[in-house]
């Protein structure tokens, strides 16, 4: 895949950047050390109103919990994703 | 940071695994986007309309509500049989949807975040782990 002329722009924690060293090697890169999240003004949790929604969803799942079943049905999922893959049609393989 | 769930770390997510809700967390925190890929969105859905579980399908919908969604269109089709192309000649192997969810993350320039990396190991892409 040719993607070595797109500019590419990546945020999070140097870890985070890091995972995509692969796919810039050799490439130039310019890098901005940002404060961190905890320099936010007082008061202001520093969230978006998206990233608050987002979170606020997993507390809401706390009030109203899972059943056994729903639990069960989840645990089987990985299961079924192998039992059921998605295949490209048979064709021969020596081509 | 842009990140594309794996089916696997979505369900996780549904039911709540600590680990993976506490690193889905600190990344929302962190100010990440998070990607749904069709290939996820066909997986996780067909599973749960197939167990007809309203309530399940109504945290998935929850969950990804504010995520962005990603397509596959013209080219990307290309990127999928060039990418497929050299994995074959490799003499390697990849199911169909982990490619297409893997070129739905590097259309992303994103991070895919699964418990399988094997499954994208013939791909040069970057993939953490949120379940371990």
């Amino acid at each position: 895949m040719a993607r070595t002329e797109t500019k590419l722009e990546l945020e999070g924690t140097w870890e985070e950047v890091l995972s995509h060293s692969r796919e810039l090697a050799g490439r130039r890169v310019r890098v901005v050390a940002l404060p961190p999240e905890n320099e936010k003004p007082e008061g202001d949790d520093g969230l978006s109103p998206d990233q608050r929604a987002m979170l606020d969803v997993l507390e809401e799942w706390k009030q109203d919990p899972l059943t056994p079943d729903e639990i069960e049905a989840l645990e089987e999922f990985e299961a079924f994703r192998e039992r059921h893959p998605i295949p490209f049609r048979a064709w021969d393989p020596e081509l | 940071m842009r990140y594309v769930l794996d089916s696997d770390i979505l369900s996780y997510l549904l039911r709540e695994r600590e680990e993976v809700e506490r690193a889905y967390r600190e990344a929302i925190r962190q100010g990440a986007q998070f990607i749904l890929a069709p290939g996820v969105r066909f997986e996780v859905t067909r599973y749960l309309r197939l167990k007809d579980s309203t309530r399940l399908l109504r945290r998935y919908a929850e969950l990804t509500q504010q995520w962005g969604a990603s397509e596959l269109l013209g080219t990307d089709w290309d990127d999928a049989a060039e990418l497929w192309k050299g994995i074959h000649q490799a003499g390697k192997s990849i199911q169909p949807m982990d490619l297409l969810i893997a070129v739905t993350t590097l259309k992303e320039n994103a991070v895919l975040v699964s418990n399988n990396l094997g499954h994208f190991a013939p791909i040069n892409l970057a993939v953490v782990n949120w379940a371990n």
